[in-house]
């Protein structure tokens, strides 16, 4: 009803679309960006995208998904304009000296089950090279097939399965820091 | 099977909780593998259920004003537009009023 009304240009309707869909275009774009100014932006070009070309809009597919890969799109076209810094299939998940101390990968002397929180998990995806956040975004958090990955972002599955499973060890490396760093900072406070 | 093979395989896999039966199997035996699988399967999880965020700030306004000077957006809505608003057309009722349809022109 919303949508019809929209393609004939009532504005009362556009507005009931944007406050339907504002937080999860928000979210997705503050997700694959990682800053609150450039998601700003980039939501609000997505329903300006989404309205000039709501008309088009056959229903073939949900609403809702039709305008989410319409914002995915707006995101990756931003990240490409910007220069995207790629992260190459050679990069690998040493820690950088800030992280601390390196850890053999896949050791696992802790799980993190239980121990990773909300405020962690957000800083860690942050903090996640821009490449590497985009898939894991994208597929473990949005859903995204690889293929579907790798046809919106132009690169080979290979890759975005090599950039994915990078993304979730570095992930996992950096809450293992942030449990680690928790539990000395709660061992200093006892003492 | 080894381990770079379990975890190659597993990035492979699009829902982590639903691998192949050979990988169950190896993650089953192999305490390093296990706990790998247990974190990916832990911050996908967590990652999903993050809370969707509200805009910093009201971008409504912004997407109106630009919206009316590309002139997609009507002050008067079309007998379409009512109709699908479920509005009652009354131009049967009484004399039309003249449209004031705004059009702003196109920004380039």
């Amino acid at each position: 009803m919303a949508i019809d009304a929209a393609k004939q240009g009532d504005p009362q309707a556009f507005e009931f679309l944007y406050h339907l869909h504002k937080r999860r275009v928000y979210s997705l774009c503050l997700r694959m960006t990682g800053n609150t100014a450039e998601a700003d932006d980039l939501a609000q070009e997505a329903f300006l995208q989404l309205f000039r070309k709501i008309a088009t809009f056959r229903g073939e597919s949900a609403f809702s998904t039709w305008l989410h890969r319409l914002a995915v799109n707006v995101v990756l076209m931003h990240l490409r304009r910007k220069g995207l810094p790629e992260v190459s299939l050679e990069e690998t998940t040493e820690p950088t000296q800030e992280d601390g101390p390196r850890r053999d990968i896949g050791a696992s002397d802790q799980t993190l089950v239980g121990s990773v929180d909300r405020v962690n998990i957000e800083r860690a995806i942050e903090r996640l090279p821009p490449g590497y956040r985009t898939i894991f975004v994208l597929h473990d958090m949005e859903g995204y097939e690889h293929n579907e990955i790798a046809e919106m972002m132009g690169c080979s599955i290979g890759n975005s399965k090599s950039q994915l499973h990078k993304a979730r060890m570095k992930l996992r490396d950096l809450l293992q820091l942030a449990q680690s760093q928790g539990a000395r900072a709660q061992g200093n406070s006892q003492a | 099977m080894e381990c770079n093979v379990f975890e190659i395989a597993v990035s492979e896999s699009a829902d982590l909780s639903q691998l192949r039966p050979e990988l169950l199997q190896h993650a089953q035996q192999c305490f390093r593998c296990s706990g790998l699988l247990e974190d990916f399967q832990t911050i996908a999880r967590k990652a999903r259920k993050l809370a969707s965020v509200e805009p910093a700030r009201d971008l409504w306004g912004d997407i109106r004003a630009q919206l009316e000077r590309e002139g997609l957006i009507q002050t008067e809505l079309r007998p379409a537009a009512q109709a699908a608003r479920g509005v009652r057309d009354r131009s049967a009722d009484a004399v039309p009023a003249p449209r004031l349809v705004h059009s702003a022109p196109r920004s380039r």
